[in-house]
């Protein structure tokens, strides 16, 4: 297998998961959890950027919280995006919650039996939570648990004068102008603000926030 | 009364039904009705019908399974368009004589922008391709219709997108002139030492040119997606096929002035020059025809609530560095 990405994005901690579905099919040899790594975020979307790392930094935080030790099982988790899908970037999000935890909009599996019905797990919502932050709710379906999460993507921390060489830089590189040297500086500018995010996780709490929700059918 | 003759073009698509309709409506002497029936309500097609002046448009029926057109054809009117047609294939056909232009000068005195959209897609359906049309029919318009149309044009003021697009228009001109002069200057030149100044300002031109892009994106996914859901279909398709042209040579101009000593000064002094005076002529034309046809059209065809939409999905779009400040509110 040939392993090109960049050393950095392979240090981000993956998403353990449970998949049923696969186990019930058997495409797996054994007993055991999976993990879903940040580049398999990346494979699935084409790139790193800050927004595919927030959704995978709102997505694990949201199943720490909802899961604690215990494993996340995919297929088992509701996520609501109080944005439109062709809104901004929620449907990039969206594309990334749905990848991981198995939550599918009307185009996913509809099930077998009275099980692993991925289908419109994932829904979109017209009103809006917060006017500054784009919102998502995790909801356990095994005990109605569920989080808020608040992403705040003007608050993710990154220097003025490096954000302003990053856009003075873009048009060269997109018509591609751009000398060797600038393509190095970009991409270095690009990925310290993704690596920042993943990897530092330092003052996360400024722009990612959770709060607990209270569920219409939570069972405790 | 004359019996009147009908058309049913109800369960055929799109292009068999206009493959009816506009012969049928075409062969329509002095005083003749034509019934045509439809199993949706046409909107486009009395658009387009009304804006020949010369027919008399009224529902027989409304829905809601079938709407049948009654189309007359009034005696009073001059055929205007078929004057104009022969004009306009006069002057496809080669030098149009200082006589020829003068008679279609005065013609179209008489015809508004919408018109003239109609005109051309007329042409189009007779055969004459996108690209001779580009090249001739566009032309010809500047030549001849340019006062005419100008003074015809109906102005909107802030925020209106229609007043945006032509706010960044008339920068993309002025930049588009100091390309121009450029392109003069370095005809001159014999090395890269002696461009000086213009070095860098070719650079800043491109930049501005690249710029650009974020108007013509917002005129193709918004403007002309909303031309075309209102079946004007043509006019919105040549500006697309231009737009495709000028990315094209302003990539290459851009990549030349952003790493202009990669190349032998000669060739680069070739390509620059090539690239300028294409883009300083086509682009302006292009512009041209945007204010004084295209957008007169969406004018004309768009209710405020659409330009409501048409605002939020710009907005969300996003704006060129050079779009003024006020425009984006
Ligand atoms: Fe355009
Ligand atoms: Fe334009």
């Amino acid at each position: 297998m040939n392993d090109i990405f960049r050393n950095t994005l392979k240090r981000v901690k993956p998403i353990r998961f449970r998949e049923p579905l696969a186990e019930t099919l058997g495409a797996l040899k054994e007993e055991g959890a999976l993990d879903y790594n940040f580049i398999d975020v990346v494979k699935m979307s084409g790139h790193a950027c800050p927004t595919v790392s927030a959704a995978y930094l709102c997505c694990q935080t949201a199943l720490e919280k909802l899961y604690g030790d215990t494993i996340p099982v995919r297929g088992e988790i509701a996520v609501t995006v109080y944005g439109e899908p062709d809104e901004g970037v929620y449907g990039v999000m969206a594309q990334v919650f749905s990848f991981l935890t198995g939550a599918a909009a009307a185009t996913g599996f509809k099930g077998l039996g009275h099980r692993f019905k991925r289908k419109d797990l994932l829904r979109f919502h017209l009103e809006k939570v917060d006017p500054e932050a784009m919102c998502f709710e995790f909801r356990r379906l095994d005990n109605g648990k569920a989080v808020l999460v608040r992403f705040y993507p003007q608050r993710i921390p990154f220097p003025e004068e490096k954000a302003k060489q990053l856009s003075h830089l873009l048009q060269p590189v997109l018509w591609e102008a751009a000398t060797e040297e600038e393509t190095k500086q970009f991409q270095g500018l690009w990925m310290e603000k993704v690596e920042h995010m993943l990897l530092k996780r330092e003052g996360t709490e400024r722009w990612l926030q959770l709060e607990e929700r209270r569920g219409q059918n939570e069972r405790s | 009364m004359n019996a009147a003759k009908t058309i049913d073009v109800k369960g055929l698509d799109h292009a068999e039904r206009e493959g009816l309709i506009f012969p049928g409506v075409e062969a329509l002497k002095d005083g003749e009705t034509l019934r045509i029936v439809v199993e949706f309500n046409p909107v486009p097609l009395v658009y387009l019908l009304k804006a020949q002046d010369n027919f008399d448009i009224s529902y027989e029926k409304e829905g809601p399974d079938e709407w049948i057109l009654r189309v007359a054809k009034g005696s009073a009117q001059e055929d205007q368009k078929g004057q104009f047609k022969e004009l306009l294939t006069q002057l496809r056909e080669g030098e149009a004589s200082p006589e020829t232009k003068e008679k279609a000068r005065t013609l179209l005195q008489q015809v508004d922008a919408k018109t003239l959209g109609v005109l051309e897609q007329e042409l189009i359906r007779e055969g004459v391709s996108h690209e001779e049309i580009r090249r001739s029919l566009c032309d010809i318009h500047l030549e001849v219709l340019r006062d005419s149309l100008v003074a015809k044009r109906t102005e909107v003021s802030a925020p209106h997108p229609v007043h945006t697009f032509m706010q960044e228009h008339e920068i993309i001109l002025d930049n588009l002139r100091e390309l121009g002069s450029l392109v003069d200057r370095l005809k001159g030149l014999n090395s890269f030492d002696g461009m000086g100044e213009d070095l860098e300002k070719l650079e800043d031109i491109a930049h501005h040119l690249v710029e650009a892009e974020s108007h013509h994106q917002r005129e193709e996914e918004v403007l002309f997606s909303e031309l075309e859901k209102r079946d004007i279909v043509e006019p919105p398709e040549i500006m697309k096929m231009d737009h495709v042209e000028f990315r094209k040579r302003k990539q290459e101009l851009y990549q030349l002035s952003h790493r202009p000593r990669e190349h032998d000064f000669n060739k680069f002094k070739a390509r620059v020059i090539e690239l300028g005076e294409y883009l300083a002529r086509e682009l302006e034309s292009h512009i041209f025809k945007e204010d004084n046809i295209i957008y007169q059209i969406a004018l004309q065809v768009l209710i405020p609530e659409d330009w409501e939409r048409i605002k939020r999905l710009c907005d969300e779009l996003g704006y060129c560095c050079f779009t003024p400040e006020d425009q984006k509110e």
